[in-house]
């Protein structure tokens, strides 16, 4: 039996029938609510952090991808292309940058908004399969970097003819 | 302190107003506004709008900038991961003083829009000659 030190009686009760549940469970067929409230617990905050960790990441990243490779799209405006840098290796492809800090003001300006960020970001993704490093392309256009990627011919699939 | 009577101020749309829909999703960029002492300078992030299709217009005090974005997806390959979406940007401010429409100067480069917007030259207090009928 599971003690509970708590003075809340309808928390001790809930505690009791609890434990009643988790003698069911002994056999490994009855649910124990216990557990899965808290794992209903955990997938909500993981959801949660999940939604944090998406917001927080960036450049945002569209990946498009076929049989012979991927394209990568970042979304980062304002950049001098001289500043981007982009690494692959192997499978793994990692996006670094720095956005200068472009606030123009001195004491007189009044600052309304101040939402575009600044500062160096670093992504790292992983794909697939490994990469033609040779043949990487990089464009900047608008405020958008696209990388071609294209699959390295040992990694592609091979067709194998069977004889009798 | 308080706020300044020159703080710029989003437009609101009325409450009442009903509920459109878009064909498109439409985003809010990101924007910096400086108020200098002869200007104010309105930077947005438009990451995929090139100059073509960027539109910038000032009716009754009320700065609106507008853009869409160009960039097609690469042909023969499908979509594996979505972190942003093609649309519009779309976003209007209320200016609390009188500008020099003239003056106002928009550029788009590495999709950032600028905006310069000059104040309007002050004008000194004006007397009125009164005639004699």
């Amino acid at each position: 039996m599971l003690v509970y030190f708590t003075t809340n009686k309808t928390f001790r009760a809930d505690a009791r029938k609890g434990d009643e549940m988790m003698l069911g469970t002994w056999t490994g067929i009855v649910a124990n609510p216990w557990r899965e409230l808290s794992q209903l617990q955990r997938d909500v905050n993981r959801l949660f952090d999940d939604q944090a960790r998406c917001r927080s990441s960036y450049p945002l990243l569209n990946i498009w991808s076929n049989d012979d490779g991927a394209v990568l799209s970042a979304q980062v405006p304002g950049i001098d292309p001289e500043n981007l840098n982009i690494e692959v290796k192997g499978n793994l492809v990692r996006f670094e940058g720095e956005r200068p800090d472009a606030v123009e003001a001195d004491e007189k300006t009044q600052i309304h908004r101040c939402e575009r960020g600044c500062g160096s970001f670093s992504r790292t993704l992983r794909l697939p399969f490994d990469v033609e490093t040779d043949a990487v392309k990089a464009n900047y256009r608008n405020g958008i970097l696209r990388v071609t990627l294209p699959r390295s011919e040992a990694s592609k699939p091979k067709r194998i003819e069977v004889t009798q | 302190m308080k706020e300044k009577q020159t703080a710029i101020e989003e437009k609101k749309t009325d409450a009442v107003q009903a509920e459109t829909t878009r064909d498109e999703p439409v985003f809010v960029p990101d924007t910096d506004i400086y108020e200098h002492e002869d200007r104010f300078t309105v930077i947005a992030d438009m990451p995929g709008v090139d100059q073509e299709h960027v539109a910038v217009s000032l009716e009754d005090r009320v700065l609106t900038v507008e853009g869409r974005t160009t960039l097609e997806a690469p042909e023969g390959y499908d979509l594996r991961h979505a972190e942003y979406a093609d649309g519009r940007f779309e976003r209007s401010f209320r200016i609390p003083v009188d500008v020099n429409t003239e003056g106002i100067r928009a550029v788009i480069n590495n999709g950032v829009l600028r905006v310069d917007i000059p104040r309007a030259e002050k004008q000194g207090p004006r007397t009125i000659k009164v005639e004699a009928a």
